[in-house]
């Protein structure tokens, strides 16, 4: 499907490295928190905006800080592995959704903002994303978690199978 | 700091090196093409919650549940569902994404950010929206032996269903 560099990681491998990731977060030695990448969104925002005396950027301030220099650790790890594996590749418009939708750059921009639009605002009203509520709060067989994880994978389907039609 | 940094950089070489965060894989899993991301996703749950159960009952670690805020989570759930689908990344894999290149993960976390800015101005009024608030509940029961069998249940469960996806779907 396009893949220009080296063989990947296994989904198996890949699994068990990221739950010993997550083990490792979660020691009182090391960070004692889950995995999360979406607070950092806000927080990042709400710095660049000079919003920090908000009310939401009070209640977020621990968690935002460490996932956006979790998330900038994610930046440079990915830059680098894909470097060495040649998997890096600018590019705006992914194979599969040109198969479906076409190359039209203006449609992708649009659909990718909207998405990620609402991708974060659900992100935010639930309290976590696929890293904080489904692979964390799943860890741990947090209910709010397992409920999230149930509800957006579902929604998920049923968009990608009405939205994908051909 | 540094550590968060660190395992931020283990956190973008695994996602990258197993291409889950692509848009090929998590679209692809959204168009019912590709699995990789839910193979991964229930083994990564299921084996960490082993191994989180143990570091836990030796007392290397804590539980962190969020609370169950009824309609924040089933409307959220909703809203990221659907967005995740036409976006093909979610959070973390945007920003791993963003690192090998792909520009439409660059767009999408600039939505991203718009959402995060426009929720810091809404949230005084959306918080007492979000409940009710039915605790920071989870599975274990009883005592370690009961939450371990529990566990091992779960886990068990989890990472069988990951190889029979595996074995039943090939591709």
């Amino acid at each position: 499907m396009g893949e220009n560099g080296s063989k990947p990681l296994l989904w198996l491998w890949a699994g068990i490295l990221l739950a010993i990731l997550n083990t490792l977060i979660f020691n009182i030695n090391m960070s004692d928190r889950p995995i999360g990448a979406s607070t950092a969104f806000p927080y990042f925002s709400g710095l660049l905006a000079g919003l920090t005396d908000a009310d939401y950027m009070k209640d977020i301030v621990r968690s935002g800080s460490w996932e956006l220099y979790f998330l900038c650790g994610a930046l440079i790890g990915s830059f680098l592995s894909s470097l060495i594996s040649r998997d890096f590749k600018i590019q705006l418009i992914p194979e599969r959704w040109r198969d479906v939708k076409g190359g039209s750059a203006a449609k992708r921009v649009f659909w990718a903002f909207l998405g990620g639009f609402l991708l974060l605002f659900g992100a935010r009203l639930a309290d976590g994303c696929t890293s904080g509520h489904i692979l964390s709060g799943g860890m741990q067989l947090a209910v709010s978690s397992l409920v999230f994880g149930a509800v957006a994978i579902i929604t998920f389907l049923i968009t990608g199978k009405v939205f994908y039609r051909r | 700091m540094a550590k968060a940094v660190i395992f931020g950089m283990l956190f973008g070489w695994i996602l990258q090196r197993s291409r889950v965060n692509t848009f090929n894989k998590i679209g692809g899993f959204a168009m019912l093409k590709d699995f990789t991301v839910l193979k991964l996703l229930l083994t990564a749950i299921g084996v960490g919650s082993v191994l989180l159960f143990t570091e836990i009952q030796l007392g290397l670690a804590s539980l962190h549940v969020k609370p169950f805020n009824l309609t924040g989570v089933l409307l959220g759930g909703i809203v990221f569902g659907i967005g995740m689908a036409i976006l093909g990344y979610c959070p973390g894999t945007l920003i791993v994404s963003i690192g090998e290149g792909a520009v439409d993960a660059l767009v999408g976390t600039l939505g991203g950010l718009a959402a995060g800015l426009i929720y810091i101005f809404l949230y005084p009024e959306m918080k007492p929206l979000l409940g009710p608030d039915l605790g920071k509940i989870n599975l274990y029961a009883g005592g370690a032996v009961t939450s371990g069998i529990i566990v091992l249940l779960f886990g068990g469960i989890l990472v069988v269903a990951a190889a029979y996806i595996d074995k039943r779907v090939k591709r």
